[in-house]
């Protein structure tokens, strides 16, 4: 494994220098238009062209999208993408997921935050309350609803979310901003300049969140306070690219019987370069510390270590190559409670993946892709993760596409070693033959821009489940195991309509149908809301307005079906922003929450969230 | 293919092939232009008069060259980067950048002279854009109308057409 990497990276770089690297170095607009030229192009920049030929369900949600939805946080920005079902549970959590199964330990999305993968080995998936970044630097966020198992590896099952910020070169100057509002207050300030050859920024945020109330008037208590701060620096040169990033962020959020801690640091490096003939290659590592105490629960300690490198061949003749690999290995220690344990109470846990994946042209219009991944992992050893892809092209704007997958959601900490309590007899105890829950999917989709001003598209999808989470009966107590099975079905669509250059309207609509049954003679002791909570359809509706040169109004409306086992009712709850440009580096908004109804629940137990406004101001110097 | 490598390029791991965006690369690309352009000597009130650049429907691209323009002159002169809505007064204009979404407004624009119009589009130049993004082998390249320049009354200079992909003059 080693060897082969060493060989790779080795060959890279005998390639950048063979290539002429004189070029200088200041950012693009320093290039001549000779070695502008020259650059090749490797990424999608724009929403309509790469997405109208991209064989998945994908949604960008774009840098413009949040500033113009008044977002304050990742998961509320998240809320723009109609392939995404976001709950907010109180100031600081919130329970996320694509085609169901949500929970606030949800554990079969995948969330990459610039190619790293916020990821918590405890139940396999996202602890929201830690993630977060300057909204503002968000270039893009790309939400792939479906399996993502053979480029993203395990628990990429039922979707991908890739937050990817905007280079240093694009957020030169200073920016400043400050906001209020009911529930909530926010400053943070980034500046950027050259270095040495390239561009950089550094930023700092403060957060504060108030305390939020369950229905009926009992306040939670989960005041927050939170910093953060962290920079980028991008170098360029020709067809070579390298990021150095980090960030360090603390918090404190308020819970009973006292406040817990969470805090972090990251740091990740990436080099790439474009290869002659439309080839790249990539090599990124990186490095991730957190920390988080729950007082007289447990505390927890844990470094990711993670490697990897991607190479995308040139075309050769009707095959498009792109292959890679990575090691990850995360290490934890816990501090178990007498409430529960996580045994071993330390654990390294590696994990080594190699992908391959080949593009194929059948005819003019038809392409066949065809991948798999190979990937080990210290639970269950190596899993497999194939996929085919079919793409028509049956007009210019007009893709439909196929797809089948395996994917699996290999087994987490929670799965294996955690005990409630921490002595027997146990209300669950960590299945020692937990395995990995194993999901077949198949999607079919369509996607088109019907016109300049109109674009859509339409997905259905069919996912077979074997051996999801369950507690059976043990020896010491309820045990982990994996006798749940089943299917989702469903359809996620949504549509773009330009109507003219002052408006635009964004509509979506997700339907959810599943069935699970547990396997012959076999027993589920957990809540059904153990697996997941969800309702059976969701909408959202976006409409955005330019009023005159200098003021802007934008309307979301979102509508969702009631969580039968969490005890939520449907909701529907109106948000409104208004932006205003008095001068060109200067920008006020008002945000409106909740215009509808005086308070709506979005997740059970969780708090009731009322009217709310926010105001804002955003300032950029030169 | 090529459509093909974007879309594939979407589906590898965050910001993976992702290194140079095609929006960067066309606001480079005008801020480059600005030093091979020639306008006629009315063109500026006062000889250290700003050149304006005018951007319509793409605000990936305006965004980047607001960014970019930051402290550096052309020609002698500051840049200075603004957003266009449809439909609005252009002049005082010395450069407008047209959207590929919004290219219909090419055609609408009007005899303003010492404009240079730049589109992104397929027949950008025949809505009567003087140059013309367009994409080949995974590049930005672009092209140029000198019938269009000369009808506003500017000079492309031969470096810039040097570049070019394609010329285009007297229309038949």
């Amino acid at each position: 494994m080693r060897y082969w990497m060493a060989a790779l990276l080795s060959a890279g770089v005998a390639a950048a220098h063979a290539q002429d690297t004189v070029l200088a170095q200041r950012g693009l607009a320093d290039l001549t238009l000779e070695q502008l030229a020259n650059i090749i192009v490797t990424s999608p920049s724009r929403r309509n062209e790469p997405l109208s030929r991209s064989p998945a369900s994908v949604y960008v949600i774009t840098g413009e999208d949040i500033r113009r939805s008044g977002a304050t946080s990742l998961p509320e920005a998240l809320r723009l993408a109609p392939n995404l079902q976001v709950a907010r549970v109180d100031s600081s959590q919130y329970a996320i997921s694509a085609r169901g199964f949500n929970s606030t330990i949800a554990n079969k999305l995948l969330v990459l935050i610039d190619g790293r993968a916020v990821y918590t080995p405890l139940f396999a998936g996202t602890f929201w309350d830690a993630q977060d970044l300057l909204l503002e630097d968000i270039e893009r966020i790309e939400v792939i609803s479906g399996p993502g198992g053979t480029l993203w590896g395990a628990n990429a099952v039922n979707g991908v979310i890739n937050v990817i910020s905007r280079s240093a070169a694009s957020t030169q100057g200073t920016y400043a901003t400050l906001g209020a509002g009911t529930g909530e207050q926010q400053a943070a300030a980034r500046h950027g300049d050259r270095i040495d050859g390239g561009h950089y920024r550094l930023y700092a945020k403060s957060v504060r969140r108030d305390n939020t109330w369950l229905p009926g008037g009992e306040p939670i208590r989960d005041q927050a306070d939170r910093a953060q701060a962290g920079f980028r620096a991008d170098w360029r040169r020709a067809s070579d690219g390298f990021t150095l990033q980090g960030d360090l962020y603390s918090a404190e959020i308020d819970q009973e019987p006292r406040a817990r801690d969470l805090d972090g640091a990251n740091l990740l490096a990436r080099w790439s370069r474009a290869l002659a003939g439309g080839g790249s290659l990539q090599v990124q590592g990186y490095f991730d510390r957190t920390h988080r105490r729950h007082p007289e629960t447990f505390e927890e300690d844990l470094d990711t270590y993670d490697l990897e490198l991607q190479h995308a061949l040139a075309p050769r003749g009707r095959h498009r190559l792109l292959w890679g690999g990575g090691m990850r290995r995360h290490e934890d220690s816990i501090a178990n409670s007498a409430a529960l344990a996580f045994v071993p109470a330390q654990r390294a846990m590696n994990n080594a993946h190699l992908f391959v994946q080949d593009e194929i042209a059948l005819g003019d219009a038809l392409d066949l892709t065809l991948g798999a991944k190979s990937e080990r992992n210290s639970y269950t050893g190596t899993e497999l993760l194939p996929s085919a892809r079919l793409a028509w092209q049956a007009a210019p704007e007009l893709l439909v596409w196929t797809s089948l997958s395996r994917v699996v959601r290999a087994p987490a900490r929670i799965d294996r070693d955690f005990f409630v309590p921490a002595e027997p007899p146990f209300a669950v105890a960590g299945g020692p033959s937990f395995r990995s829950e194993v999901s077949d999917i198949f999607e079919l989709g369509v996607r088109a821009q019907a016109s300049a001003r109109l674009s859509f598209s339409a997905t259905a999808f069919h996912h077979e489940h074997q051996h999801l989470r369950t507690l059976s009966p043990g020896p010491d107590g309820p045990e982990v195991a994996n006798d749940l099975e089943g299917s989702t079905s469903g359809v996620e669509a949504w549509a773009s309509w330009r109507g003219a250059d002052w408006w635009r309207i964004d509509a979506g609509i997700v339907r959810l149908d599943q069935s699970l049954t547990l396997r012959p003679g076999a027993v589920d002791l957990q809540d059904p809301s153990g697996i997941g909570s969800d309702p059976d359809g969701w909408s959202k509706l976006r409409a955005a307005f330019d009023l005159g040169s200098s003021t802007e109004l934008d309307l979301m409306l979102r509508h969702y079906g009631r969580l039968e086992n969490r005890d939520v009712p449907s909701y529907t709850a109106l948000d409104a922003r208004v932006g205003w440009h008095p001068r060109r580096d200067l920008e006020l908004s008002l945000a409106l929450t909740n215009l509808l109804d005086e308070s709506h629940v979005e997740w059970g137990p969780g708090a009731e969230f009322e009217r709310g406004a926010y105001l804002q101001v955003r300032l950029r110097l030169p | 293919m090529r459509k093909l490598l974007l879309a594939l390029a979407l589906l590898v791991p965050a910001a993976g092939l992702a290194q140079v965006l095609e929006h960067e690369v066309k606001a480079a690309y005008v801020f480059r232009f600005l030093s091979f352009i020639e306008w006629p000597p009315g063109a500026f009130a006062t000889p250290q008069a700003p050149i304006a650049v005018g951007v319509l429907g793409a605000e990936d691209v305006l965004y980047e060259m607001q960014n970019l323009v930051q402290g550096r002159t052309v020609q002698g002169r500051g840049v200075t980067v603004q957003r266009v809505r449809a439909g609005e007064g252009i002049a005082g204009l010395h450069v407008l950048f047209v959207g590929t979404r919004s290219v219909e407004h090419v055609a609408r624009i009007g005899p303003v002279q010492s404009l240079l119009v730049v589109s992104d589009a397929p027949y950008g130049l025949e809505a009567g854009a003087v140059v013309n993004f367009v994409r080949a082998e995974g590049r930005v390249r672009f092209e140029v109308d000198l019938d269009a320049a000369a009808r506003r009354g500017i000079r492309v200079s031969s470096r810039m057409l040097a570049v070019a992909s394609h010329v285009r003059q007297g229309k038949p």
